[in-house]
């Protein structure tokens, strides 16, 4: 779990790094995908509960590859640029970043119970909300404020899965209803508000 | 008692049958007749239901009771009006659209997931479906197919999604709370089972739930400091989708928070009062900083829709006896944004203008519209004798009575200053005299009748409350720890 913890904390931190926003979208995805095993792993031992499996297939296929695919292709070909910077390259602006994942992951051992493991996963859910909310901060580009909105439902998400009273089937549905609608909104909006590159 | 459900069952019914392409001819019709039957569906199930009944029903999801009774009849009526104005609206408008049949099918699914959110008593399903009625309005703003439509529609969906979000962090934040409290025993999130969250309400997490959820609310509500979705997306959308938001919508949201603070008030009472009061006197200040500023009229009435909230948000965070004050405001002022957005869409049909200064004598060239115009914005200022009057003074005896003096000065000057600046602005166009000729601009006389009666409910709210309507009222007080 250590290591899935760490390997999230990983591929919430690419996308401040990377210059392209495609890199950006398969890190999505794989927050995604670390979801869906990290949920398994802490939660499959209520196999009977179908809310469950909503909500690991949720993860794994809506927020794994629905999600940054689907964005993907409405962008692709509508893009300004094939480089997007979510945080601007200098070390003033990382360092904050930094600043935040620190700030985060301490929070997340201050709040009880301070049992190693919870204490990790709430840092890393934490780490995620405030950043995506940094990101949304300093993106004025739609394409950079959708993935700083989507980091910050991942890092909600990832929040919910501590939780040892899961949500009933009905909420879960409706729960995953909302995550495609909003993901059809975005791709459908983005694709209206990117102009196309030059000469394409 | 299942009838009720068919307020969200119809419209949902009649959003899919958009889909048949032979419908689509006959798409405002359909707008025009599920409108007609919503509103009598909700209106005869509140007139049937004593005000403190309490029906639960789908396994405990939804709840029939006096908030509902009153918010869900209210929205109906408003949507009624809409469907009315857009389907006889005989002007080049949303009518003409070739897409119109996408209008309707997103107008009824905003009306199904509207009608769901208030009759929701499990706080994750009510902020489900808060959350699809933002979806649900997204290409109802972006409906020109603009860029600056869409990037309206951006901001408003980008906002929304963000503080809703902030409100479902709240949520887990709750719930972490009663799970190291008492362990394994987890919250539920049905409102009327969350006594256990009552117990943990010294608990860091369960403060900070209650700050997000505020927060998060908020900013659907209009409420600074999220609020900058607000303006634009009223300024910029088509004067019956506007409408739809500012009074169908805020009130959705507005019901959402109201279910939390009679869940969270008891408990948390100093920290929500903080809170909100924060929030709503900034949001009261920033709102007439604009106000003075702003030129043109769509925004003034957006921006006095903020600081409606923010006296809203006040109220709630007063109590006790303000909150039937709150009541009598909230409802009156989904009325006066009913009337004031639809007439502002016609003015600004008829002149292509929304800047002020460029509009004079509308009392001349469109009687009807600078009689609406006039009224609205008298009962927009809280003059007597419209309900809105009667609902900011109850809030503000509410205020003095709890002592809070230093609030109720600094709410009456700002109250002032969003009095003044916005009678320079808008009576200039309504009484200074016009360029043109009297009655040069047609107003279909079917097109006044839904604002007639809006503004017919706002002066018998103000002169006199239905017994049937004041036991609502009072009921929610009641519910509130407030006296009858």
């Amino acid at each position: 779990m250590m290591v899935l913890l760490v390997a999230m904390l990983f591929a919430v931190m690419v996308p401040l790094f990377a210059r392209t926003w495609r890199t950006m979208f398969i890190a999505l995805g794989l927050q995604g995908l670390l979801m869906a095993i990290i949920a398994l792993s802490t939660l499959g031992s209520h196999s009977d509960d179908v809310a469950i499996w909503v909500l690991i297939a949720d993860l794994a296929l809506l927020r794994g590859i629905f999600a940054p695919v689907f964005l993907h292709r409405m962008v692709q070909g509508r893009a300004r640029s094939p480089e997007l910077e979510l945080v601007p390259s200098n070390l003033v602006f990382w360092g904050i970043a930094v600043v935040i994942v620190v700030t985060a992951l301490w929070f997340g051992a201050k709040i009880p119970p301070v049992d190693p493991l919870p204490s990790l996963h709430l840092g890393v859910a934490l780490t995620m909300v405030l950043l995506g909310l940094y990101v949304l901060t300093l993106q004025t580009r739609p394409l950079g404020q959708v993935i700083g909105a989507l980091i910050i439902e991942n890092g909600v998400v990832c929040l919910e899965l501590l939780l040892t009273h899961h949500v009933a089937l009905p909420v879960e549905l409706a729960l995953t209803g909302v995550f495609i609608g909003s993901v059809l909104a975005f791709g459908i909006l983005l694709r209206r508000l990117e102009t196309p590159l030059e000469g394409t | 008692m299942n009838a009720i459900l068919l307020t969200a069952l119809i419209p949902a019914l009649g959003a899919l049958l958009m889909l048949i392409p032979s419908l689509r001819g006959s798409a405002l019709k359909l707008l025009l007749l599920v409108g007609v039957v919503n509103f009598g569906v909700s209106l005869g199930l509140t007139a049937d239901t004593p005000a403190d009944a309490v029906v639960y029903l789908g396994e405990n999801y939804f709840v029939f009771d006096a908030t509902t009774q009153l918010f869900m009849t209210l929205i109906n009526a408003v949507f009624l009006g809409v469907a009315a104005f857009v389907a006889t609206h005989p002007r080049p408008d949303i009518s003409t659209l070739p897409f119109g049949h996408r209008f309707t099918a997103f107008t009824l699914a905003f009306m199904a997931a509207s009608n769901l959110a208030v009759l929701s008593n499990h706080l994750l399903m009510g902020w489900a479906f808060v959350e699809a009625t933002t979806l649900a309005a997204v290409p109802l703003i972006g409906h020109d197919r603009t860029r600056v439509a869409w990037a309206a529609a951006w901001r408003y969906l980008l906002l929304s999604t963000v503080g809703l979000s902030l409100t479902f962090l709240g949520f887990v934040c709750l719930e972490r709370s009663v799970e190291v409290a008492v362990p394994h025993e987890g919250l539920s999130f049905f409102l009327d089972q969350l006594d256990l969250a009552n117990r943990t309400s010294q608990s860091f997490a369960h403060k900070l739930g209650i700050l997000l959820v505020l927060f998060g609310y908020g900013t659907k509500l209009g409420l600074a400091p999220m609020y900058s979705w607000l303006p634009e997306t009223y300024d910029t959308a088509r004067s019956p989708v506007t409408t739809l938001l500012a009074a169908v919508q805020f009130n959705v949201a507005f019901v959402a928070l109201f279910r939390v603070l009679q869940a969270f008030g008891a408990s948390d009472q100093e920290l929500i009062r903080s809170v909100l009061t924060a929030m709503g006197v900034a949001s009261m200040v920033v709102s007439a900083i604009n106000i003075v500023a702003t030129r043109n009229y769509k925004r003034i009435i957006a921006f006095a829709s903020i600081n409606h909230a923010g006296a809203i948000a006040i109220g709630l965070g007063v109590g006790g006896s303000a909150i039937y004050g709150v009541l009598l405001y909230a409802v009156s002022n989904a009325l006066i944004k009913a009337v004031l957005f639809l007439t502002a869409g016609q003015i600004e049909e008829n002149f292509g203008t929304k800047q002020t200064d460029e509009i004079k004598g509308l009392l001349q060239e469109m009687p009807f519209s600078g009689l609406f115009l006039m009224f609205g914005t008298f009962a927009l200022l809280g003059f007597a004798p419209f309900g809105s009057f009667i609902g900011e003074l109850v809030m503000m005896g509410g205020m003095i009575a709890s002592g809070q003096t230093v609030l109720f000065s600094g709410i009456c000057v700002i109250l002032l200053i969003v009095f003044v600046a916005t009678g320079r602005t808008m009576f200039p166009m309504i009484w200074n005299a016009g360029k043109h000729e009297a009655g040069r601009h047609a107003e279909p006389l079917i097109d006044l009748v839904p604002k007639f009666f809006f503004l017919f409910v706002l002066l018998t709210l103000g002169i006199y409350v239905p017994g049937p309507l004041g036991e609502l009222f009072a009921q929610i007080t009641l519910g509130f720890g407030g006296a009858r």
